[in-house]
């Protein structure tokens, strides 16, 4: 969403994970997921005007809250701390 | 424009929510139209269109639809939603469990369904005759005598000339029972 700017909606969103992870998400995890950020505040959505590709449905875009950019502020702290000074031997 | 699948679209329309129809069935026809049928042609795309598809249904009957009003209603069903899920990933995880309780299951409801219909055929419904309301059952009685020779008889006792008489009416002797 944060990379996607204002063109985060469902499609897009879904090719930036699955290119950026190297797996294939369901549709329906994406949903929940999003649906879930948004129910917490972290995230909102509205819809756009329906268009000819999409079989006259509209599109729903998504953006990123400042509770959400704090939250995610917050995690990467987290894993930063965490990983410091840590090497990986083999095991 | 290439259409996907015509029940799988169905499916999606009744299972999902309005706001999702719209944000859901938008998206993969979308995808379907530009990236997915050009990259992987007509019948791996309709697959590829019915495994989102039920993905998108299964993910949606198992989390909470933020968007409906009723939160107490939909609290209940997320969370019988989120058992029946986990019942359903626990037995394929164990398919001899799951072989084994469908088995004993469906024995023990065979069993049940096949004497209670006969129990109840025998002991709550009216003989298939007419009239059976007025039908009356009728015991051959012997009585038990010692004779001289020391053997014990069983003896059939003669009929009564008084007709026998039952709440529907009578019956004159000699008529014949069933």
């Amino acid at each position: 969403m944060v990379r996607l700017g204002d063109n985060a909606y469902g499609v897009p969103i879904r090719h930036e994970i699955e290119k950026r992870t190297k797996r294939t998400i369901s549709i329906g995890a994406l949903y929940s997921t999003l649906d879930r950020l948004e129910a917490k505040g972290y995230a909102s959505s509205w819809f756009s005007n329906p268009t000819a590709e999409r079989g006259g449905r509209s599109r729903r875009y998504f953006k990123i809250e400042p509770p959400g950019l704090k939250a995610l502020e917050r995690s990467r702290e987290v894993l930063e701390v965490m990983w410091k000074g840590v090497k990986l031997g083999r095991i | 424009m290439p259409q996907p699948p015509f029940a799988a679209r169905l499916l999606l329309r009744l299972f999902l929510s309005k706001a999702h129809n719209e944000s859901i069935i938008g998206d993969l026809a979308e995808d379907y139209a530009l990236n997915v049928l050009p990259r992987l042609g007509g019948a791996r795309a309709n697959l590829w269109y019915w495994r989102n598809a039920l993905s998108a249904i299964t993910a949606r009957l198992g989390t909470q639809p933020q968007l409906s009003p009723d939160k107490e209603r939909t609290r209940l069903m997320t969370g019988f939603m989120q058992d029946l899920r986990y019942a359903v990933r626990t037995l394929r995880q164990n398919p001899g469990f799951a072989a084994t309780a469908i088995i004993a299951l469906a024995l023990g409801i065979g069993v049940n369904t096949a004497i209670f219909t006969i129990f109840d055929q025998m002991a709550f419904r009216p003989l298939p005759v007419k009239d059976s309301h007025r039908r009356i059952r009728r015991d051959r009685q012997y009585v038990r005598s010692r004779q001289d020779d020391g053997v014990t008889h069983f003896e059939r006792p003669a009929r009564k000339s008084t007709p026998a008489t039952f709440p529907g009416g009578s019956i004159a002797p000699g008529k014949q029972w069933y």
